[in-house]
């Protein structure tokens, strides 16, 4: 049995202890700079060819009576050049009175010169073995620096989160490509499949989505980039869009505007003596949204099977010059055609594996669409409007 | 082999195996160390308050001499001396100014004792044992009598109200009971107010309290089991129970329990409580206490005991568990529906009102990634230009609710009002103002304050509510690490602690999915045909049908 005084000084020692200890990684959250985005650019010399703009959220300027005001940026961008990306995030220590934490990353956007001369494994590399770091940030590219677009001042945003945000409008149009995060882009690029990432432009005082740009798995490097109407097509061949509109026109020339309330893509693989083929079947659902035509027979069956047809045609249309250009132009596969492949045939698949997106470019694609209106809205009109 | 002995020399293995060994078993003598510390008996030389020697004689001088050596010459006793009736023999009635009911008193026994005839009596009346008789038969219009040699009890029956009755040539004692003395009206339990259900609240008086128990049942197995504690004071401890539902082992545990607490004075039943719970260490309280009799009533019919004290309008009742200390009597009062849900927000307000601050200094402090980007925004904006870390920032904000809310039930009722409203101003407005603490953190105090006050259980409450500091500083010393850490600590005593035999967490640990019926929700009456079979009661049928 112990004295009583030695249990004493024990027990004392003990709170000490644990008053002295811990607290480690505490670190108020007002002292944290939080990084929001990241640009990557070419630097100029071979010293430093990598540029790095670093976002970081200013909260000193949201807090008190500034809150209300609204001025200013909400944001800091910090651009630095290096030859490592881990250097360049620890040299802001220079520059800033706090530490710079990247668990809030919002974005991520590559330059369109970095993606084509560097593996984008490379880019990432950091951000993937730091465990801070999440899986959520989206990875975008641009054509124009990628420090310029996150510079672009929105009143009362940061712009990285801004431009994460435009994903939210999925279900609205088919010009947005479903929003690609570091942890997919990661998936796809161990798979050894290609990839295809959305593209921002910065306008004077405004960024916008605009097409994207395809990644091939060769060599993990951009191949080129796509329009908006081409992502169209490629929402509509891989099903993963969320829908929103078709526009077409009616054999007289009138606007027809369909509005897909859901659509499923379902390619097909046929594989025999050595050639591939690919039946494309499309099943859609949806609403006229607006007719310029101003029939007034809206409700007839024979109008609607029209416009069906018509609609029908118009995305074979669409897929078909999509289609053209990724196996023609850049020969990769963003369209997840090896996904139905692997499932139907996967002994030949191990096979080809490697060099899939060469069969994906010499594949006969024929496509099967059904579009279906299910509502062509409350306007019913009697003959006598034209 | 050669990598086991080197690594068995290194010696941060040694020093490592030295912690973990050394801190569990050194914590563990020191909990033996302070569980011994209640076990501990101090020797107390037999007290006697009253002197055993005196012994009651025939006659009426030196026994009125005998009493008024014991009670001393106290300013409220009485001592009236009288003749009987048209004979000529010496009476005396010795009584307590203020505990008698003197309008009684005088009706009933001193104007038949002062008028009483012996003309048809054929009684010898100077014979000592017919006098006794025909003051008890014919005389005296009292119901409760008794008659008694020891000299101890009619001390102490006469220090507690009754009217005493020395006759001369009788070497005994009538004890008269002629009790009356002012106390409360019966009103509605302040500490426990429902909105449905009855508005009766015990008081202080023991006897009003089991004839508030006996009006609503006609059970002629309630029982009552009367006690005396307090070596020296000697108060009234009544246990209720029905005969026939209560566990015989539950029955005896708590009467050796009661029998077994030695004190001189027992001011309020928290004194009981204190002395025959299970463990003192716990921050749990073990035993339940109330005001409300339809909750005796209901806990007595699951077959739990109600311990009963003189002087206090709160009754104990064992055992108890973590689960009762959540529920209210209203829950069965309204429909299940609502009072599910209702019974389900008590659960996870009991859980705010412990974590919900820990949990904010663990994010602001540690976990920055896992709240949402716009939030941790927020709160860095608010928080810039606060000077103190979050921990003390909350400990502030924390220890002045506290403060607030022991000023306000000392404070005399109207001043309380206004210092309630200028401590919200104070902490609410100013402090923001001032820079002090941020937005947010008030909102995290209030909400956890107001959480905390849906306690059913004032005496949970508070456990929750020192709990909560606890809490803050294993958030604020690892963050969510802390807060788990906590928490598993939490559970394992919740899990070890047992109330009269009955373990605290009942029925989370007991897979039975009858009890389970009335834990987290309250169904239907109809599906709970049984009494809990947590309590292991006698009879265990509540409802026969189907």
């Amino acid at each position: 049995m112990m004295s009583k005084g030695v249990v004493r000084k024990f027990s004392l020692c003990m709170v000490v202890l644990l008053c002295l200890s811990g607290c480690w990684d505490s670190s108020d959250i007002e002292n944290i700079g939080f990084a929001i985005g990241f640009g990557i650019d070419p630097g100029d010399d071979e010293q430093a060819p990598i540029q790095l703009t670093t976002q970081v959220a200013s909260t000193k300027k949201q807090g008190g009576q500034a809150a209300t005001a609204q001025q200013g940026k909400l944001f800091q961008n910090i651009t630095l050049k290096g030859n490592s990306m881990q250097d360049i995030l620890r040299s802001l220590a220079l520059q800033l009175p706090y530490p710079v934490f990247t668990d809030h990353l919002e974005t991520i956007v590559i330059n369109e010169d970095t993606a084509s001369d560097y593996d984008l494994f490379i880019l990432l590399d950091q951000m993937l073995r730091d465990n801070v770091t999440r899986s959520s940030p989206a990875v975008l590219l641009t054509k124009q620096t990628a420090g310029d677009v996150l510079d672009v001042n929105i009143e009362g945003e940061i712009t990285s989160r801004y431009i994460n945000n435009f994903f939210e409008n999925e279900s609205s149009t088919m010009k947005i490509l479903p929003q690609k995060r570091l942890g997919e882009v990661t998936a796809n690029l161990i798979a050894g499949t290609s990839v295809i990432l959305p593209s921002v432009t910065k306008g004077k005082n405004t960024v916008r989505l605009d097409g994207a740009g395809v990644i091939r798995a060769k060599d993990n490097k951009l191949a080129g980039f796509l329009t908006d109407n081409e992502v169209e097509g490629i929402n509509w061949l891989s099903g993963n869009g969320e829908g929103g509109l078709l526009n077409y026109k009616d054999e007289k020339g009138n606007t027809i505007i369909y509005e897909i309330q859901h659509y499923k893509a379902k390619p097909k693989p046929h594989y025999q003596n050595g050639k591939l083929s690919f039946d494309v079947q499309i099943t859609a659902q949806g609403w006229i949204t607006e007719d310029w035509s101003l029939t007034s027979n809206n409700l007839s069956e024979n109008y609607i099977a029209k416009l069906e047809r018509l609609a029908g045609d118009e995305v074979v249309k669409i897929m078909e010059g999509t289609m053209e250009k990724l196996q023609q132009d850049f020969k990769t596969d963003v369209v997840q055609f090896y996904d139905s492949f692997r499932i139907a045939y996967p002994r030949d698949y191990q096979k080809m594996k490697k060099d899939w997106d060469t069969y994906f470019a010499n594949a006969d694609v024929q496509y099967d669409v059904e579009i279906k209106i299910v509502n062509t809205g409350d306007l019913v009109k009697e003959g006598r409007l034209k | 082999m050669g990598r086991i002995i080197e690594f068995l020399a290194r010696t941060d293995v040694w020093l490592g195996t030295i912690v973990v060994v050394l801190v569990p078993v050194l914590s563990a003598l020191l909990f033996k160390k302070l569980k011994e510390l209640r076990r501990k008996t101090n020797v107390r030389p037999k007290q006697h308050f009253i002197p055993s020697n005196i012994v009651l004689t025939e006659k009426l001088t030196s026994n009125v001499k005998s009493i008024k050596a014991i009670v001393g010459d106290s300013s409220d006793i009485i001592f009236r001396q009288f003749k009987l009736g048209n004979d000529n023999r010496s009476c005396s009635i010795v009584h307590i100014d203020g505990l008698v009911d003197a309008q009684q008193l005088q009706q009933a026994v001193l104007h038949p004792l002062l008028h009483g005839k012996q003309a048809k009596s054929r009684l010898n009346l100077f014979r000592s044992q017919s006098i006794k008789d025909y003051l008890l038969n014919h005389t005296i219009e009292v119901s409760d009598i008794k008659v008694t040699k020891e000299i101890d009890k009619v001390a102490r029956q006469l220090l507690s109200g009754s009217v005493l009755l020395l006759v001369d040539g009788l070497d005994e004692v009538l004890i008269l009971s002629v009790k009356k003395w002012i106390s409360r009206s019966v009103e509605d339990p302040i500490s426990e107010p429902l909105v449905r259900g009855p508005r009766m609240g015990f008081i202080e008086n023991l006897r009003d309290n089991t004839a508030i128990l006996r009006r609503m049942t006609t059970d002629p197995n309630l029982t009552f089991t009367d006690f005396e504690v307090g070596e020296r004071t000697k108060k009234q401890l009544t246990i209720a129970y029905i005969r026939d539902i209560a566990n015989d082992e539950l029955l005896t545990e708590v009467k050796r329990r009661i029998e077994d607490l030695d004190i001189d004075h027992a001011a309020e039943s928290g004194y009981i409580e204190q002395l025959i719970e299970d463990d003192y260490l716990s921050i749990f309280p073990q035993v339940q206490s109330t005001e409300r009799p339809d909750r005796v009533m209901a806990a007595i019919l699951e077959g739990r005991v109600a311990i009963m004290l003189d002087g206090t309008p709160y009754v104990l009742i064992a055992p108890a568990t973590f689960s009762v200390m959540l529920q209210s009597p209203e829950d069965y009062y309204e429909r299940w529906i609502p009072m599910s849900l209702i019974r389900v927000l008590r659960y996870i307000a009991a859980l705010l009102s412990v974590f919900l601050p820990s949990f904010y200094i663990a994010f602001v402090s540690f976990h920055q990634g896992l709240i949402p980007t716009d939030l941790a925004l927020a709160i860095a904006g608010t928080r810039v230009g606060v000077p103190f870390p979050t921990i003390i920032e909350a400990l502030l904000m924390e220890v002045s609710i506290e403060l607030l809310r022991e000023a306000g039930v000392r404070l005399p009722k109207p001043v309380g009002q206004t210092v309630g409203l200028v401590g919200a101003l104070i902490i609410g407005e100013a402090a923001v103002q001032a820079g002090l603490v941020s937005p947010i953190m008030v909102i995290v105090v209030s909400a956890t304050a107001i959480s905390s006050f849906v306690s059913p259980q004032y005496n949970a409450g508070i456990a929750l509510r020192s709990l909560r500091f606890l809490s803050m500083f294993s958030a604020a010393l690892l963050g969510l690490y802390g807060i788990s850490l906590f928490f598993l600590a939490l559970c394992i005593h919740a899990v070890k602690l047992k109330s009269f035999g009955l373990p605290y967490v009942t029925p989370g640990t007991l897979y039975s999915k009858e009890d389970w019926k009335d834990f987290f929700l309250r169904l239907p009456l109809f599906t709970m045909r049984k009494r809990p079979a947590e309590y292991y009661p006698k009879d265990q049928v509540r409802r026969k049908k189907k």
